[in-house]
């Protein structure tokens, strides 16, 4: 348990960052900014500091969010507010030790934002438009705190809410969970608290819990990004409901291609044990838990419930019919809670501020806040956290900045290869779980991808088509040859090769598929081309009839059919 | 008269029908001692191999399997040619989960990532520990996508073809590289040393299009960039340091 005399030192250690005697230079080093060249921005700056004898503490973090200003940098210089640098190069990097450290010039031509009131003409970063419409609950640490290091998240008010949980009756948090509205951000969205409550009266032991980090929606990484940025925020989270669900046994079921959000849940799991927040009879109750790190090995499927619970024991990631459901009848026929990262992250928040704190924002039926991988043809790409009830123009041309190089919307993928395509018209559509079902798309786990004039959409349904036939398990026959089927004629439309009657096929194939599949994936699989049919019709006729491409990408139907390369 | 049917006593022979030979070949090992002394880290890897055919992985965590670096030098120095080091590989393994069967996705993983793939002589070991078949493990190998039984190319280079890097131009990307290595997605060059693979989505969406090389994310790819990436690679490895 985290003593008194740990957290007020976290918290002073804290301080001395916050308003530090020597200048604190904060590296987001997040998968996203390692690959746009953080590593080589660390050792320019290391080598600049060395160079000009400067005492300095360079601090690795998350990631801000800010994907298009990678690689960023923070500096907070004794005296003076956390100032954020965006897309440095190591040249600049090393300028910035030199003007900024030493001359104490604030290169407002390589800054992003100050941290508080604006300063030499550089702005308020939350004052951005991407920031300032986005309200971080779950999000709330990242890019802020080192990752690895539990006195910062411990100093950021962390494990309080754990602490408020085991004073708090099992029965009282379920309610309070069901009571905040709070609904499963994984994608289908079912009642965080009617989930907990099933798998709670399950009589049953022992009762297994777990973190579905099976991010696999082509277009999404929210959850790696909280994963690598802020792991402890999930992990306090499933520790909370674990107590109050009456677990034992946690685990977390990770992709493999995620290393770095493997690397460091690992870490910070070896740090909770340490300081005995895992283990047996975490002290002064008499509540037992520990949690393991389970990796994916590269399955979409395997984000499907019950497929990832035949992965976790040892199994083809086949799914199978539910009811019953994981909450009777989970991992070794055990009662099972299974949630997704973003869910869980959202925990400490509820049982800290309270059910009416978090139920008070959003839409009726959609509570809280949603997070979205914003990607795509946009101008600002970034991981965002909005309220429920937000439109997509306000998302796209407010926050993401709207269509770069003077292009025109086209359309929004939401929800993956389970979502579907919005036109242009749907604009003005408020996000929320129903609105989007009843458009065609669905919520989904995040994944926001915008797509311009230059993209055909019946070569975005054909791609994913194409995804869903590679990753059906093959185990029902509407989903395994269904999509097949679908990706087939979709193929021979984009090639030339379209009949008048493929699209009437299409359709009757959809129904086929979304009615008789065993899994979800199976019954969302058709959305893609259902969506695309349902608002750009013209650009199906366009394929069959006139054999013509109107964005120009099918490579067969470009140029008369001569293939441009 | 023992009663063991005609044809399990055609593979065992009963104790006093074992020749020399036959002894020796059950257990080469002869007690000398020879992988004792080289082994850097102190264990006794005769004896941890004792442990680990009898499957008491308990035993060999006592023995400190664990700091086994797969130096190899055991198997090289042994008179009687046992492959020790491949016990102690899969042992290391193995006794991280004591024989759980839902510990073979990870088994596997971990297998594979000594190996660059999985070998079918640890296959059928894997088999023999967990008491699984073949057939399951195989089963289960061939359903996920991260798991190869074939070896892969010195540079594993995959190209994400998420929906971010579709439309920024994954799909033309992969064309070019396909040319650029003269393979197609799926194969391994002839001198074996590229692999070339699509991945779902790296989650560097920000990025697109991406590709990983060897599990390096390398973000705003074009055929140019990724003729010079795989170069400067080439350098890296010629100039180590």
């Amino acid at each position: 348990m985290i003593t008194a005399d740990f957290r007020a030192k976290a918290e002073t250690e804290w301080q001395n960052i916050t308003d530090p005697s020597v200048p604190q230079i904060f590296i987001g080093m997040a998968t996203c900014g390692e690959a746009a060249g953080a590593l080589s921005i660390y050792k320019a700056m290391e080598s600049a500091l060395i160079k000009n004898r400067i005492k300095a503490r360079i601090h690795k973090t998350g990631c801000l969010g800010m994907c298009y200003c990678e690689p960023m940098v923070d500096i907070i210089k004794p005296g003076e507010p956390r100032i954020t640098y965006k897309n440095l190069t190591p040249e600049t990097a090393a300028e910035l030790i030199t003007d900024y450290l030493i001359n104490g010039n604030y290169r407002p031509d390589l800054a992003l934002g100050v941290w508080g009131k604006e300063l030499d003409g550089i702005p308020n970063l939350f004052e951005l438009d991407f920031m300032k419409f986005q309200q971080r609950t779950a999000l709330k640490n990242i890019g802020i705190i080192n990752p690895e290091d539990i006195s910062q998240y411990i100093a950021c008010g962390g494990y309080k809410a754990f602490e408020k949980a085991l004073v708090t009756s099992q029965q009282d948090l379920i309610d309070e969970v069901e009571k905040s509205g709070l609904r499963g951000l994984g994608g289908a969205g079912f009642p965080t608290g009617l989930k907990w409550k099933a798998c709670y009266k399950a009589e049953s032991f022992p009762k297994y819990m777990i973190c579905n980090a099976d991010e696999g929606d082509p277009g999404a990484y929210m959850d790696r990004s909280l994963l690598e940025s802020d792991p402890h925020s999930v992990l306090e989270g499933m520790l909370i409901a674990a107590y109050a669900i009456g677990c034992s046994r946690g685990y977390i079921y990770i992709r493999d291609e995620y290393p770095l959000a493997i690397k460091r849940i690992a870490i910070a799991i070896e740090q909770m044990r340490q300081y005995g927040l895992l283990g047996d009879n975490i002290p002064d109750t008499d509540f037992s838990f520990d949690i393991e790190i389970r990796e994916g090995a590269g399955a979409f499927v395997c984000g499907e419930e019950s497929a990832l619970l035949a992965s976790i024991e040892g199994n083809r990631g086949m799914p199978r019919h539910r009811p019953p459901y994981p909450a009777e009848s989970g991992l070794w026929g055990k009662p099972t809670d299974i949630n997704n990262v973003k869910t869980l992250a959202n925990i400490p928040a509820i049982i800290t501020n309270g059910a009416k704190w978090f139920a008070g924002r959003g839409t009726e039926s959609s509570k809280g806040t949603a997070i979205f991988a914003l990607t795509g043809k946009v101008a600002n790409r970034g991981l965002i956290e909005v309220p429920m009830g937000i439109t997509l123009r306000k998302i796209i041309y407010d926050i993401g900045g709207g269509i770069p190089d003077d292009k025109s919307f086209k359309a929004v993928q939401t929800g993956g290869p389970s979502g579907g395509c919005l036109p242009a018209e749907l604009l003005d559509l408020p996000i929320a779980f129903d609105s989007l079902a009843a458009a065609g798309s669905i919520m989904g786990s995040g994944g926001m991808v915008v797509l311009d004039e230059d993209t055909c959409m019946v070569d975005v349904a054909r791609f994913f088509l194409d995804f869903a036939r590679q990753e059906s398990c093959g185990q029902c026959i509407p989903c395994r040859l269904g999509t097949k089927q679908m990706f087939e004629i979709l193929n021979d439309i984009t090639t030339g090769n379209g009949k008048q009657t493929d699209v009437d096929v299409l359709l009757e194939l959809s129904d086929s598929i979304v009615r008789t599949s065993l899994c979800g994936m199976g019954r969302t699989a058709p959305n893609p081309v259902l969506t695309t049919i349902r608002y750009f019709r013209d650009e199906y006729d366009a394929h069959i009839n006139d054999k013509k491409c109107p964005a120009n990408v099918c490579q067969a139907l470009v140029n008369g059919g001569q293939v441009d390369e | 008269m023992n009663m063991i049917s005609p044809v399990l006593s055609f593979f065992k022979k009963r104790d006093d029908e074992k020749t020399d030979k036959d002894i020796v070949r059950e257990n080469p090992c002869i007690d000398c001692n020879i992988c004792l002394e080289v082994c850097d880290k102190g264990l006794w890897p005769s004896v941890l191999m004792e442990d680990i055919k009898a499957g008491l992985f308990e035993d060999s965590r006592k023995h400190g399997i664990d700091q086994c670096n797969d130096c190899g030098d055991c198997s090289a120095e042994c008179p009687m040619s046992i492959p020790l080091y491949k016990y102690l590989r899969v042992g290391k393994v193995l006794s991280q989960y004591n024989n759980d069967k839902s510990g073979l996705i990870p088994i596997l993983l971990e297998i594979q990532s000594n190996y660059g793939y999985l070998p079918e002589d640890m296959i059928s070991h894997i088999a023999r520990y967990l008491n699984l078949s073949v057939g399951h493990i195989r089963s289960v190998a061939s359903f996920y996508k991260s798991l190869r039984l074939t070896p892969p190319g010195r540079r594993h280079v995959c190209i994400c073809r998420g929906t971010a890097c579709h439309i920024s131009g994954a799909p033309k990307l992969t064309r070019e590289t396909e040319k650029l290595l003269g393979i197609k997605e799926g194969e391994t060059s002839a001198d074996n040393e590229y692999t070339l693979d699509t991945v779902a989505c790296v989650g560097c969406c920000a990025l697109a299009p991406v590709i990983t090389v060897n599990s390096e994310t390398y973000g705003k790819m074009d055929p140019e960039k990724i003729k010079k990436q795989l170069k400067i690679t080439d350098d890296k490895d010629e100039n180590p340091g």
